[in-house]
């Protein structure tokens, strides 16, 4: 068990956060999302992936939680963001984009969440399950449980939306 | 569209998300490529979402980086109310084939996954436990032993899916082999809710992936 908590705890744990918006809450839904699997491994009949069954049972806890703490509006970045991890990261992962190293203040990271917290939760797991994670259509498919051309159609429509509400940052 | 088609800006429109997610043919995948080439409209098109993307991967990367995830296990195993785990082993590649555990002269561990079956196999009578290879595809075997009510041991039909057997309500099943290939991890637990052995058998390369039980 110890081997597949840790296999896969560093890509639930991405995606989940960029569903809850908050680390600690990131950390309890992946922690009750393997609970809830290894109680429930009768449940689980082979047809998928271990991972896209266990991101399936973490993305409905991630949209439970956030329907239960709906009063949740605002992050403290103060605590979630280390000093200099933006320049860091953004340099060694876009290689010197001008316009993505400009990613590296907390106000920019707080836009991009807030533009993603206007989607709705399925357009929010399905769009960050495939940045994110890189997951294939077929696996999104399986993760949220709906059928490709949702998945698509899901996509097609988040990142629209996403792109209007960082307009003004993709842009510059 | 027809694959391999030439591409106009509304072809590439319709397709651009499948383009941006690696989903197309090759020949589609070459014919759209050939149109982004020309028109710098569609190019602009891509650009703005793959910055989209690489927006939302740079501030969730950024949540990440912040959250510890040293404490997730023992937080799980403490909310599983025990640790449960008794056996654990990877196979190893000297086991690929038609190699029994007692001969195997690999970790310590193997003989511990061994003992446990033994002890699940002893509770269920008859019992005929023995270990074989299998081909390298491999069959991946879970198996779901009810401890309780032992003395009504039925075994579960063969080819069955055990999941199959459970909700059959077998009391308990017989576990004669497992097969497994190289790079499978074997863990035994018990659940404690419903106080049921587990024999899983992992397959890391691509996730778990049950099927139907060879026995």
């Amino acid at each position: 068990m110890r081997i597949l908590v840790e296999r896969y705890q560093d890509r639930l744990v991405a995606v989940v956060v960029g569903m809850v918006r908050n680390h600690d809450d990131a950390l309890e839904v992946v922690q009750e999302t393997y609970i809830k699997a290894f109680r429930n491994l009768d449940g689980f009949r082979g047809q998928s992936s271990f991972y896209t069954w266990i991101y399936r049972i973490a993305v409905n806890q991630a949209i439970d939680l956030k329907r239960r703490e709906s009063r949740r509006v605002t992050v403290e970045f103060d605590e979630v963001l280390p000093p200099g991890g933006v320049d860091e990261w953004s340099q060694s992962s876009v290689g010197g984009n001008d316009t993505f190293s400009r990613v590296r203040n907390r106000e920019l990271v707080a836009k991009v969440y807030e533009a993603m917290e206007s989607l709705t939760p399925n357009h929010r797991a399905v769009i960050i399950l495939r940045e994110v994670d890189g997951l294939s259509y077929e696996e999104i498919s399986d993760a949220v449980d709906c059928s490709l051309g949702t998945v698509m159609s899901r996509l097609h429509y988040a990142r629209k939306a996403l792109q209007r509400r960082l307009e003004e940052i993709i842009g510059s | 569209m027809k694959s391999g088609a030439p591409v106009n800006c509304h072809d590439f429109e319709d397709r651009v998300h499948a383009f941006l997610d690696d989903e197309l043919p090759d020949t589609e995948l070459a014919a759209m490529r050939g149109h982004l080439g020309d028109c710098p409209r569609c190019e602009k098109i891509v650009t703005g979402f793959q910055k989209t993307g690489a927006l939302i991967l740079t501030a969730v990367t950024e949540m990440v980086t912040a959250v510890d995830v040293s404490g997730i296990w023992q937080a799980v195993e403490s909310g599983l109310d025990a640790g449960v785990v008794d056996a654990e082993l990877t196979i190893p590649s000297a086991t690929a084939r038609e190699q029994p555990a007692q001969s195997h002269p690999g970790p310590a561990r193997w003989d511990s996954v061994r003992s446990v079956l033994d002890s699940i196999a002893a509770r269920v009578s008859p019992v005929n436990l023995g270990w074989a290879g299998a081909a390298a595809s491999v069959t991946a075997l879970a198996m779901f032993l009810l401890l309780a009510g032992e003395q009504d041991a039925q075994v579960a039909d063969r080819g069955r899916n055990v999941t199959v057997a459970r909700a059959a309500g077998l009391k308990s099943a017989r576990l004669d082999s497992l097969y497994g290939a190289p790079g499978y991890t074997v863990s035994s637990w018990v659940q404690p809710r419903t106080k049921a052995r587990v024999i899983w058998v992992d397959n890391s390369a691509d996730g778990f992936a049950s099927r139907d039980a060879r026995y």
